[in-house]
């Protein structure tokens, strides 16, 4: 069976900037697939050249096999869209909203009144429903811009951070709104810069900055490239050169990313260990204001793919 | 077809959830339509007193006695003395000149100058000189029949022309009050075109001007707030092609338009039916000539505003320059004043706006009368534009991100 999704070299310029740079992925079925990346990353062109927004520059998109050059409209038929920004009719209630957009996709009478109804109550904007959205707070927006995409029901719902600028209680309701749909065989892409969310909801993720995928798999194999163990991380006064040759001396410890005054080093399990490594760094003579241990998580991937923080 | 629909009915139901809308829609033309009937009432100058200014150089009694007789032949003199003209503008001006009095009792040559300034309107100018040759005339007849002695030669000779006693003053008087035994109507005959006016001339301007404020203001503001929203971006990820989505958006415009259009064919022919205020209207018995008319006006007026709407990149400027547009195309095309009595390069200009051409065939209908001869070449014109503004709007609307 055809992936869900598969987008193969696909690159977006605009001028002399390469917002996407010949990214290829395919998404399967039942799949939640993750897009990593901070602001600028390329997040939202990849969605826009996805769903028929964007022409891409070069590259294919196609969706159950059938490509969105080739044939829109049965590819936009199968695809639901959370734009990253609320795009809703803000004059309108909950449920007008709804009624409009499952009509623009052919629901009609009954079916589409018992689908909206369904929709709200799953969204939990049932109370507030008939009352204008502009009355809504940023959070129930966020529900409805997401129940819009919903509405018809679509094999595949392309979701643009659709969890920015909530508060952490709005952003759960959220999350768990896309496992459930999930459960009930649907696929998702979702695009976040929040590393909890990517850890915790994706089966697979890309990590993506300047228009490139730096890193594909899931959380577990991300983390891996890493390698097993722990991580350490030391803040002092220190060369980078320094550290990275006292490091070289200790068997087992592999630097990960290190700068100025700062460095982040992996001690792989079965080797000689945290205490040994650390012994092995003060008697090269250098020493720490502070020193952290930790298990890898997606960020430190990050940091070391890009050298920078996710977040800004 | 149905798509499209779906579009535009959801587009009209957006409009009217903008109360403002549904107060310029429904009252406020209404209002304008009423109030400009009423001060525009009266219709032509066959009715109506004409403006004059008269410079009385003469000062005098038989001044003042041919002064009346203006009056009387339905003139609205406005008086002034010779050093008052010099620095008061005037539209037409009679001279009365010095020693007028002294002269007409003399039995000798008098001249009065009549003069008009370019910008004055043409219709108005012919009545005027019609009525001042009548009044010139019943004042003559009314000196014949006052018979007042010629002053003998010697005292001519002399300089001395005896004033009128008071006795005498009030015969002549009494003879210019009365009614002119024999009047002349003016009026242009045959293919001439009389210019619209009163309530003829305001009701069909403001249906023209409020189909294209309303849906011009409304719906620039509507499709700028859409584009900016991201709605229109949304709708474009659906399985709506930007061409179904475009002409979602027409169908929409166009409608309101053609809704407002009724609206105030309505409001027209009921103020004209109740009298109220003393207006006198009707759309006349080729009415349907209209509603067909309406609909490429409408159309014309929705490409025009998907125009706008591609244009505008905020709402604020889609309130305030739309209603400039408005505007404009009102005052160009004849919605306010006939364009007969616009300059004429001013009135080629018109030509170029689409409200001109629906004024045109409104005139046609209403003031002549006409059917289907007085809409046709208006309505081609009118789709014309509605092909050119939607071609160029489809371009310039950024349906996609
Ligand atoms: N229409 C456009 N014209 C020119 N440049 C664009 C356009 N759209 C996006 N870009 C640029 O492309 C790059 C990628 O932008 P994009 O919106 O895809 O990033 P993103 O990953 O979605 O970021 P964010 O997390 O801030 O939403 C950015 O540098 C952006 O400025
Ligand atoms: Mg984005």
């Amino acid at each position: 069976m055809a992936p869900v999704l598969e987008v193969r070299a696909l690159r977006k310029v605009f001028g002399d900037l390469t917002a996407v740079d010949g990214i290829s992925f395919t998404v399967n079925e039942g799949e939640i697939y993750g897009f990593l990346g901070p602001n600028g990353a390329g997040k939202t062109t990849s969605i826009s050249m996805i769903c028929g927004l964007l022409d891409p520059t070069e590259g294919e998109v196609l969706v159950q096999g059938i490509g969105i050059r080739e044939n829109p409209r049965e590819v936009k038929r199968r695809l639901g869209v959370v734009p990253q920004e609320v795009a809703v009719y803000e004059e309108l209630s909950a449920r007008q909203n709804l009624d409009f957009w499952g009509g623009i996709f052919g629901l009609r009478g009954g079916i589409l009144k018992k689908r909206v109804a369904e929709l709200l109550e799953q969204v939990g904007l049932e109370d507030r429903a008939d009352e204008p959205v502009k009355n809504f707070s940023g959070g129930m927006k966020r529900r409805l811009n997401l129940a819009m995409g919903l509405v018809h029901d679509p094999q595949l719902i392309l979701l643009d951070e659709p969890t920015v600028g909530i508060d952490p209680q709005a952003r759960h309701k959220i999350l768990d709104i896309v496992k459930e749909v999930v459960a009930q065989g649907r696929t998702v892409l979702y695009t976040t810069h929040y590393l909890e969310e990517a850890e915790d909801l994706c089966d697979r993720l890309a990590v993506i900055d300047h228009g490139r995928i730096l890193a594909e798999g899931t959380v577990d194999g991300l983390k891996a490239q890493l390698g097993e163990g722990s991580l350490l991380t030391v803040q002092g006064q220190f060369t980078a050169a320094s550290l990275t040759a006292a490091a070289a001396r200790v068997e087992g410890l592999q630097p990960v990313e290190i700068a100025d005054g700062r460095g982040m080093l992996m001690v792989g399990n079965g080797g000689p260990g945290v205490s040994h490594s650390l012994e092995g760094l003060f008697s090269a003579g250098l020493t720490f204001d502070d020193i952290n241990i930790k298990e890898p998580n997606l960020e430190d991937l990050f940091l070391k793919l890009t050298g920078r923080e996710l977040r800004d | 077809m149905r798509r499209i629909l779906h579009l535009a009915l959801h587009d009209s139901r957006l409009f009217l959830t903008a109360r403002e809308n549904f107060f310029f829609m429904f009252i406020m033309p209404v209002l304008f339509m009423l109030f400009f009937s009423v001060v525009l009432r009266g219709g032509g100058p066959a009715d109506v007193r004409i403006s004059l200014q008269v410079v009385d150089g003469d000062g005098g009694f038989l001044g003042e006695a041919f002064i009346a007789q203006l009056e009387t032949g339905k003139f609205d003199v406005q008086r002034l003395t010779p050093a008052q003209a010099d620095t008061t503008g005037y539209i037409r001006r009679l001279v009365i000149p010095e020693g007028f009095g002294a002269d007409v009792l003399a039995r000798r040559k008098t001249e009065l100058a009549f003069t008009k300034k370019s910008d004055s309107s043409v219709e108005y100018d012919a009545a005027a000189e019609v009525r001042l040759r009548q009044v010139q005339a019943s004042f003559l007849g009314a000196l014949i029949l006052w018979n007042r002695a010629a002053p003998d030669s010697a005292a001519l000779a002399a300089g001395i022309v005896p004033e009128p006693d008071e006795q005498e003053k009030a015969a002549l008087l009494a003879l210019i009050a009365e009614p002119p035994t024999v009047t002349v109507e003016q009026s242009f005959a045959g293919q001439g075109r009389p210019v619209p006016s009163g309530a003829g001339q305001s009701v069909p301007g403001m249906l023209a001007m409020f189909v294209v404020m309303i849906v011009a203001i409304g719906g620039s503001e509507t499709l700028t707030r859409e584009k900016l929203s991201g709605t229109l971006a949304r709708l474009a990820t659906t399985t709506f092609s930007r061409g179904e989505i475009i002409a979602g958006k027409l169908l929409h415009l166009g409608m309101v338009g053609f809704v407002q259009a009724l609206v105030l064919m309505a409001a027209g022919q009921a103020i004209g039916a109740i009298g109220l205020f003393g207006i006198d209207f009707t759309w006349g018995p080729r009415f349907w000539a209209i509603i067909l008319l309406i609909i490429p006006y409408s159309f014309s007026v929705a490409g025009l505003t998907l125009l706008l709407g591609g244009l505008f990149r905020t709402t604020q400027q889609a309130e305030s320059l739309a209603w400039l547009v408005g505007m404009v195309f009102a005052a160009m095309g004849g919605c306010w004043w006939p364009a007969e009595i616009m300059p004429t390069a001013a009135r080629i200009a018109g030509a170029f706006f689409p409200t001109y051409w629906a004024m045109d065939a409104l005139h046609g209908v209403v003031t002549f009368g006409r059917g289907l001869g007085a809409i046709a070449l208006p309505s081609v014109i009118l789709v014309l534009y509605g092909v050119i503004f939607s071609w160029l709007g489809s371009r310039t609307m950024k349906v996609k991100g």
